[in-house]
C-alpha cells in the first residue's frame, strides 16, 4: 500500500462491518521530535472468534505486562501473563492496535450496557447518585491503553497520536454497531487528554478514590462534535 | 430538558437530564456553594505543561463538588503554579463537568459557551485559597489508560 493511497483511505469513512473481521492501515507523520518519519500502525476490530489466530493470546499478554506489570492493578481474574476477566466474552468487541512490526501498542474493549459491564458490576459508585446505563444504543468502553511494553518508548506527540487513532476508531465502531454513546471510566488526566482532543465529552459525577487515585465515570456523546473532532463523517444519523 | 416559563416564576428542582447533563442556569450555578473540594498534584500533567513551554513548578487537579441539592452538581479543571512563591493559575484545557447551561427560556447554551461560562464564574472567586487545603491527595497520574 503506498502512502497516496493510505492518504486517500484517510479520506473516507470507516466502514466498520461489526460482525467480520475488519483492519485498516493508518500512516502517521511525525512533524515534532522525529521529523520526517512515517509511523503506521494497524488497527484490528472483532470478536474473539474473528480475531485472526493468536491475536487474543497477543493480547491478554500485552493486557498483563499494561494493567498488572505496569500499572500495578490488582486483578484477581488474571492468570500469570494474560490478563482476561469475566467481561471477555464471545460477544465482547475489540479494538486492536498494531505497530509497523506487528506488535500490539494499544487496545481497547466495548461492551453493550445491556449486558453485564465492568463499571456497572465492580464500580457502580462512580455513577454517584445516577442510574447506571442499560441499552444496547449505550456501550462501555474499558480496557483503554496505549501504553508502549517491552521498554518501546514514544514521545508525547507519538502517543497522543496513538491514544487519538485509537480512540477514533472506538467511536467509528460503536456508532457502527449501534451505539449513540459510550461511557467509561479513567484517572482524571485521561479524560482531561480525551476532552482536549475536542470530542464531546461530559462528566457523569464526581471522581472518586480508587487505590488512592482519584477515578472518574464519564460519557463520550457519539455525535456530530466528537466526529467532526476526528474529521470523520461516519454515515447518516449523527446527533447534533 | 426542562423549560423555565419567565424569568421570575420560581426555577424547577435541578434534575439529571436524560443524557446525564444537569441543565441549570448560570445564575443557578453561581448560587452553589461546593462545600467538597478536592486537589491533587499531577507530575506526568507538570511535564506535559512543560512541554507547551508553561513554566510549570507544580501542576495538578482541582475537583469541586454540591451535593446539597438532589442532584451532584461537579467541576473539575487543572491547574499549575509558575514558581514557588505564586499562586495556582488556570492549566489550558477548559472544564469537566456534568452541567450544561441553559437559557431562560430552557435552551441549552452549548458545550463552548457552558465552557466560557464556567471559566467567567471560576475567574470571580479566589479558588486558589482552597487549594491543597480540603482533602488533599498526591497521586501521580503517569497513565494514559482507562480502566
Amino acid at each position: 500500500m503506498t502512502q497516496s493511497d493510505l492518504s486517500a483511505d484517510r479520506r473516507f469513512p470507516l466502514t466498520v462491518n461489526f460482525y467480520s473481521y475488519h483492519q485498516r492501515h493508518v500512516l502517521f507523520q511525525y512533524g515534532h521530535g522525529k521529523q520526517g518519519a512515517v509511523d503506521m500502525l494497524t488497527i484490528v476490530v472483532g470478536k474473539q472468534e474473528q480475531l485472526q489466530v493468536g491475536v487474543e493470546a497477543e493480547l491478554a499478554a500485552y493486557r498483563y505486562k499494561v494493567f498488572v506489570e505496569h500499572l500495578g492493578w490488582d486483578l484477581p481474574i488474571a492468570q500469570i501473563g494474560a490478563e482476561r476477566d469475566q467481561f471477555d466474552r464471545p460477544d465482547t468487541l475489540y479494538v486492536v492496535v498494531k505497530d509497523r512490526a506487528d506488535r500490539i501498542c494499544g487496545c481497547a474493549r466495548l461492551l453493550p450496557t445491556d449486558e453485564p459491564y465492568l463499571l456497572g458490576t465492580v464500580f457502580p459508585h462512580l455513577m454517584g447518585n445516577q442510574t447506571l446505563p442499560a441499552s444496547a444504543e449505550i456501550w462501555e468502553l474499558s480496557r483503554y491503553t496505549t501504553q508502549l511494553v517491552d521498554g518501546e518508548i514514544a514521545s508525547r506527540e507519538e502517543a497522543a497520536e496513538r491514544f487519538r487513532e485509537l480512540l477514533r476508531a472506538v467511536c467509528e465502531t460503536a456508532f457502527a454497531g449501534g451505539a449513540k454513546r459510550l461511557i467509561t471510566f479513567s484517572y482524571v488526566g485521561v479524560e482531561r487528554i480525551a476532552r482536549n482532543f475536542g470530542i464531546h465529552v461530559h462528566r457523569v459525577g464526581p471522581s472518586q478514590l480508587v487505590d488512592g487515585r482519584p477515578v472518574v465515570a464519564f460519557w463520550i456523546e457519539l455525535d456530530e462534535q466528537t466526529f467532526n473532532a476526528f474529521d470523520a463523517h461516519p454515515q447518516d444519523g449523527v446527533a447534533h | 430538558m426542562y423549560s423555565i416559563p419567565s424569568p421570575h416564576s420560581p426555577l424547577p428542582p435541578l434534575e439529571y437530564s436524560d443524557n446525564g447533563y444537569i441543565r441549570l442556569t448560570y445564575p443557578q450555578f453561581c448560587a452553589l456553594h461546593f462545600p467538597k473540594r478536592l486537589s491533587v498534584e499531577d507530575d506526568d500533567l507538570r511535564r506535559e505543561l512543560i512541554d507547551q513551554a508553561l513554566p510549570a513548578f507544580c501542576a495538578g487537579y482541582c475537583d469541586w463538588v454540591d451535593d446539597t441539592t438532589s442532584v451532584q452538581v461537579c467541576i473539575g479543571w487543572a491547574w499549575f503554579i509558575a514558581g514557588e512563591s505564586t499562586t495556582q493559575q488556570l492549566a489550558p484545557g477548559g472544564f469537566s463537568s456534568n452541567v450544561m447551561f441553559i437559557s431562560l427560556e430552557g435552551v441549552d447554551l452549548g458545550v463552548a459557551k457552558t465552557n466560557e461560562l464556567l471559566e467567567n464564574w471560576l475567574a470571580g472567586i479566589s479558588w486558589q485559597a482552597f487549594t491543597g487545603f480540603d482533602e488533599v491527595g498526591n497521586a501521580k497520574l503517569s497513565v494514559h489508560s482507562l480502566h
